[in-house]
């Protein structure tokens, strides 16, 4: 499948120097004092390329890996993929794993009591990072919050992003925003991502569609930029689909893949 | 002292004779010539120099002055010395202890002081005893510790003491009060107390409480004012009268919480989001055009006076809006509006004719009260000497207040925990301690909790030691604001805690 960038080579580069000019003038703002300034990056473009920009200019620490828990509406297993068809790890929800910010990876969700039968393939874009004190990130992951909506309009084709932000405590609401019962959302024409970005700190953008992965020839990235992972404390499981060959294997090995 | 007024009248004196030897010369010579033009320019200025050093217009320094006041160190000549001596100089020294080497030990039970005779405007202040005695030596100890404390003052004119003895007076100040610091008092507002040294850097990662950030909170008009989400001030009102506003630290628990934006994209996804998003809402603002219509009802009312101004001018064949809309109307327009104006000038002209006599009382009126509050008559005042013998007397008897440092209440704020999930259930503490010697007054707690806390009704206690109340109101962001009021000063060095509970959201 080939795109613009296949007859322009320059192309991407030039555009992706523009965007990280414009990226590292709004960076100099501070975390938590985001205004309505003009957003660079959205939603829309390639997936991992906002994320890749954004480390880029913020140069995260590839060493620090950021707890994400993947949430399905009841039951179900998350399997995580980085740059490769063959999952890190295989685990049931709340799924909770270490991931390098800066990078994409691909989600397997299956085995979803209210949907026989039926994997989507989601992937995460982690924008941003966490500080928390030490020893205590465990504590407090990134959620990813899948609703049994956002998997009914993947299945029937549609594309459905979510652009998970730390929210503004100081501009917070009474209720909790990501378990609200009528979502926050925008217009498909609106830059979501500026959005998040008005309400806190961008951290991660869920795209839910249809498309599952077909032979051998897949998209670039599709399985993700190869960033790092981790398991953390969770044990994963064993669903007959990947078979992991040592369930005592170290941490280390793990996520050194 | 003599040699600065000898010169001045010597340089007069030259000048003024120098100035008649010219002034003859040029009489006979019946013309000015060009060599004496300079001459005649110096000499008056000579001559003003002189009168200025003369007459002390501020020029000669300060020291060479007449002392001021009794603590100079100049000390005049004796030719110069009055025999009433009104302005004698006295001098000052400060024993340590009471007991001394002259002064022979008192007993048990008695402190005696002994002030030396003062001759203070003719009047001489004999010596003086004072005797304080108690049937118990226990209270005449912690007297006598007291006393030590008081500072002595002797008075001694200049015939009491040889002139060869004639020292320079000796003047321990008082101890120079503490400035508050503006760096120390800012580093004191912005001093967090975190789990983490990112939380500064990271803010929006942790959940605040306490300090005061944006405006500086207060009271304006005995309103509220500056009291933003997160802040926790303690205002009060020091021994002077003077209200102030001290704010506490920053407690920091690390409690993020996150959101999401939500998009759907596809083809008939469009549709839906639409009808979602409620971009059609904001952009349907319709009260725009209500507007617009307003406007051209005003420009309505224009035209139908323009059409009567029309008719006067006997242009009613012109009826149209379009030649309504003429510059020529709009100009009648105008002149309508310069009658007015016209008629406000004339009466403010007539004003000034018949009335004038009233401006001028107000105008005197206005000059005696300025006279009146003339501030000479309060600086002579202060220069009275029996304001001045008055306060020594005070400082033998001993009743100086020991208390030296304004009150000022410094607050503490804690937290329970340093780190928090939604529902987790945080004790916060504020300790508030009057770090100054004098009582504060009218004490009252301000925490404006931030959106994130939600106050758990019945758990504001304020300790058993300073009775208040506390009141719970709505802060319009979603959390409440309370307000802790001590029905009692808190004394100096006094302190006090205050707790109570809120549920992370």
């Amino acid at each position: 499948m080939s795109t613009i960038f296949d007859f322009f080579p320059g192309l991407q580069a030039t555009l992706r120097l523009a965007v990280i000019t414009v990226a590292a003038g709004l960076s100099s703002t501070a975390p938590g004092q985001q205004d309505d300034s003009f957003q660079p990056l959205n939603e829309k473009m390639m997936p991992g390329f906002a994320a890749d920009t954004l480390a880029r200019v913020r140069q995260y620490d590839p060493s620090w890996l950021q707890p994400v828990r993947v949430e399905l509406p009841t039951a179900g297993t998350v399997s995580v993929y980085s740059a490769t068809a063959e999952p890190n790890a295989i685990l049931a929800t709340p799924a909770q794993f270490s991931v390098n910010a800066g990078h994409i990876y691909r989600l397997r969700i299956a085995d979803m009591p209210e949907f026989p039968n039926v994997e989507v393939y989601p992937s995460i874009e982690i924008l941003d990072r966490m500080h928390p004190p030490d020893g205590r990130a465990a504590d407090y992951p990134i959620p990813v919050v899948l609703t049994e909506a956002d998997i009914r309009e993947a299945i029937d084709g549609r594309m459905v992003t979510r652009v998970v932000y730390l929210e503004q405590p100081q501009l917070a609401a009474m209720l909790d925003p990501l378990r609200r019962e009528i979502p926050q959302s925008v217009d498909p024409a609106d830059n979501a991502l500026q959005e998040a970005d008005r309400l806190g700190r961008p951290m991660i953008i869920v795209r839910i569609g249809g498309r599952t992965p077909s032979g051998d020839y897949m998209p670039y990235m599709y399985y993700g930029s190869g960033g790092g992972f981790d398991l953390g404390g969770s044990v994963p499981v064993h669903t007959g689909v990947v078979k992991l060959s040592d369930k005592r294997r170290p941490k280390s090995s793990v996520a050194s893949r | 002292m003599k040699k600065p007024r000898a010169l001045p009248w010597a340089i007069t004196l030259c000048a003024y004779g120098t100035e008649r030897i010219v002034n003859v010369t040029t009489r006979n010579a019946r013309m000015l010539s060009a060599t004496s033009r300079p001459v005649r320019l110096l000499i008056p200025g000579l001559a003003s120099v002189a009168l200025m050093l003369n007459t002390g217009c501020g020029i000669l320094p300060h020291a060479q002055r007449e002392p001021d006041h009794v603590f100079s160190s100049s000390l005049p000549q004796k030719s110069e010395i009055p025999t009433r001596h009104t302005s004698a100089p006295v001098e000052a020294h400060y024993p340590d202890t009471l007991t001394s080497n002259s002064t022979p030990a008192p007993a048990d039970g008695v402190v005696r002081m002994n002030v030396k005779p003062a001759l203070i405007d003719g009047n001489v202040a004999k010596a003086s005893v004072f005797t304080i005695s108690s049937p118990e030596a226990v209270e005449a100890d912690a007297r006598k510790q007291a006393f030590s404390q008081i500072q002595l003052v002797s008075f001694q004119t200049e015939e009491a003491r040889p002139v060869e003895q004639r020292v320079s007076p000796t003047f321990t100040p008082a101890e120079p009060r503490r400035l508050a610091d503006p760096c120390e008092e800012q580093s004191n507002r912005m001093e967090t107390i975190a789990a983490s040294p990112f939380a500064d850097i990271y803010p929006d990662e942790y959940i605040f409480d306490g300090g005061d950030r944006n405006a500086p909170a207060g009271y304006v008009a005995g309103q509220r004012s500056g009291f933003d989400s997160e802040d926790t001030v303690a205002k009060y009102t020091d021994h002077t009268g003077d209200p102030r506003t001290s704010p506490s630290n920053r407690v920091a628990v690390y409690a993020p919480r996150f959101g999401s934006v939500r998009t759907v994209t596809g083809l008939q996804a469009d549709t839906k989001i639409d009808k979602a998003a409620g971009a059609r809402d904001s952009q349907g603002i319709g009260n725009i055009k209500t507007g617009n219509a307003a406007q051209e009802n005003v420009h309505d009312t224009i035209l139908s006076g323009l059409e009567s101004r029309n008719r006067v001018d006997g242009m009613e064949g012109a009826t149209p809006a379009m030649q309504a809309r003429r510059t020529d109307s709009v100009e009648q327009n105008r002149k309508v509006d310069e009658g007015h104006e016209g008629r406000h000038y004339s009466s403010h002209g007539s004003m000034e004719r018949h009335e004038g006599f009233v401006l001028q009382q107000q105008i005197q009126n206005a000059m005696s009260w300025t006279r009146d509050q003339y501030p000479v008559l309060t600086a002579s005042t202060t220069n009275a000497n029996q304001i001045r013998a008055t306060f020594k007397v005070q400082q033998t008897v001993g009743m100086e207040d020991e208390r030296k440092t304004r009150g000022k209440i410094h607050v503490v704020k804690l937290a329970d925990h340093e780190m928090a999930q939604s529902g987790d259930t945080i004790t916060f503490t504020i300790r508030i301690e009057n770090t100054g010697d004098f009582d504060v007054y009218d004490v009252s707690i301000v925490d404006n909790l931030t959106p994130r806390l939600e106050y758990l009704s019945g758990t504001a206690s304020i300790d058993g030691q300073h009775p208040g109340e506390v009141l719970v109101e709505d802060n319009g962001e979603g959390s409440s604001i309370l307000t802790f009021n001590l029905d009692q000063p808190l004394k100096g060095h006094d302190r006090g805690e205050i707790t109570f509970e809120a549920r992370v959201r």
